[in-house]
């Protein structure tokens, strides 16, 4: 893939940016129970 | 079209191999032919493993004229994505960074094919480790647009009937994506339903590997290859579809809403209960934490490579990498805190449906191959670990596919095929159209 132009490479940085700080910021605020335990991926979802 | 071998489905060369109006090499032969003539335009292959494929399938017509059949593949080529592991074929992972990488052994999922009687075909390109550096892969339906990623030559090389199934894997939205974005059917299972060993992994506890096809019958009989089940008897019967109250149709364009609707009342028409489904509090908590969860897993998978070689690598994914690196643990176990949640919370709301249905994506394939698209309406169901289905559902303005995604419980891929069938014969979606 060809070397972005440094205006795409910050509208790219940016855009990203924006999006981690969103994510962040919601998963920060979301209300969790204090017996909220975390996934646990590597064991598959029961059926 | 003629009637060529390289038409047929999964399901249906199965069956003319097994009453022997076939043979496996033939079969392979016609679909290098095709290969040759398409390939130059669609630049699905990653490369083509003829020589082997010959000689598999010559193996496979001998022991099929012996009245041996290995199992419901026999004879049945299957292109891999090059993320899997294949014995002794180059496996790139889409990134310069592997070249010269030649796995010893098959993945087990692999290995599994080939008891059933596949053939691998070759290896498909992706984007740049299954991140958002795209293939050079271009879509059959109109080669100026993207087909999507990271499953690009996968859902391309089933699209153009270069393969009549192809394996794909999904963290966000890579296998529904592409096959939406090609009119194919795509398969993203339950998350640990298909075994993830010898799969190059893109971030760990997102990802899942599945089947693309031409049909949801093709799509059932290689997951249940992959996933070592049989078929499940019980799911038929008036089906109950639920209909979200928000997310995914704010997000899609005038030519999905109205395909959505269409699919909608098709599925109406054919027997389907359309039930109005209220999506959980935490459903979009989920996404932001499958989000964060991604890329830090992304930024874990290729620390050291990424520390020593950061030139070499896609600049998209090294914006990916940085961005992920950045994110803390608190953070990234609260975001698991969350995820287990919204799983929970949307299991809930499955409950008493056959499956929920939506559009497959905001729009059909961009136009332009330097992005692959958008995965926001897939990664809830990345996130969550519920399997989902693509099926294609009609055209946009501009002549391009356009899918509609259906997501069910845990565990729950036979109620998709059920309903991924019943929507398929409502539509009567026509591959050859756009592929010649």
């Amino acid at each position: 893939m060809a070397a972005p132009s440094e205006e795409e490479l910050a509208r790219y940085r940016a855009a990203l940016a924006e999006l981690m700080a969103r994510c962040l910021e919601r998963v920060r605020a979301f209300p969790l129970p204090d017996d909220a335990e975390p996934l646990e991926p590597w064991r598959p979802h029961e059926e | 079209m003629k009637n060529e071998p390289w038409q047929l489905g999964v399901a249906q060369a199965a069956r003319a191999i097994a009453d022997r109006r076939l043979s496996p090499a033939e079969l392979v032969r016609s679909l290098l032919e095709r290969s040759e003539r398409v390939e130059r335009d669609v630049r699905a292959w990653a490369r083509l493993a003829r020589d082997a494929a010959l000689r598999e399938a010559e193996a496979l017509g001998a022991e099929i004229a012996r009245g041996r059949a290995r199992g419901p593949l026999h004879g049945v080529p299957i292109a891999v994505k090059d993320n899997v592991a294949v014995a002794g074929l180059e496996m790139n992972v889409g990134s310069p960074l592997m070249a010269g990488h030649v796995p010893a052994s098959d993945a087990p999922l692999v290995r599994r094919l080939r008891e059933a009687g596949a053939i691998v075909l070759g290896k498909t390109a992706m984007t740049e480790f299954a991140a958002m550096d795209p293939a050079p892969t271009r879509n059959p339906w109109n080669l100026a647009h993207t087909p999507g990623g990271s499953s690009s030559g996968s859902a391309a090389a089933v699209a153009a009937f270069l393969a009549p199934a192809a394996l794909g894997t999904q963290t966000a939205g890579s296998i529904v994506r592409p096959a939406a974005y090609c009119g194919v059917v795509g398969l993203k299972p339950t998350y640990g339903a298909v075994p993830r060993a010898g799969v190059f992994p893109c971030a760990w506890s997102m990802d899942h590997v599945g089947p693309l096809a031409r049909s949801v019958e093709d799509a059932a009989l290689v997951f249940r290859v992959l996933a070592g089940r049989r078929a499940a008897a019980g799911a038929g019967g008036a089906a109950r579809v639920g209909v979200a109250d928000r997310y995914f149709m704010d997000q899609a364009d005038a030519d999905t809403q109205r395909a959505f609707e269409a699919a909608l009342q098709a599925l109406s028409g054919a027997g389907a209960e359309l039930v109005p489904t209220r999506l959980p509090k935490s459903f979009e908590a989920g996404v932001d934490a499958g989000v964060v969860t991604m890329y830090c897993e992304m930024a874990a998978v290729h620390r050291e490579r990424f520390a020593a070689q950061r030139e070499r690598f896609g600049w998209k994914l090294a914006c990916l990498l940085e961005a992920g690196a950045a994110v803390g643990a608190a953070d990234y176990l609260r975001a698991q805190q969350i995820r287990a949640i919204a799983a929970a919370e949307l299991s809930d709301a499955l409950r008493g449906l056959d499956c929920l249905a939506t559009p497959a994506t905001p729009a059909p394939a961009p136009r332009g191959l330097g992005a692959t698209g958008d995965w926001t309406l897939n990664l809830p169901f990345s996130s969550s670990g519920h399997p989902t289905l693509a099926v294609p559902v009609g055209l946009s303005g501009a002549g391009l596919p356009i899918g509609v995604q259906l997501a069910a419980r845990h565990g729950g891929e036979a109620l998709l095929f059920h309903c991924g069938a019943l929507l398929e014969r409502a539509v009567a979606f026509t591959h050859e159209a756009g592929c010649q």
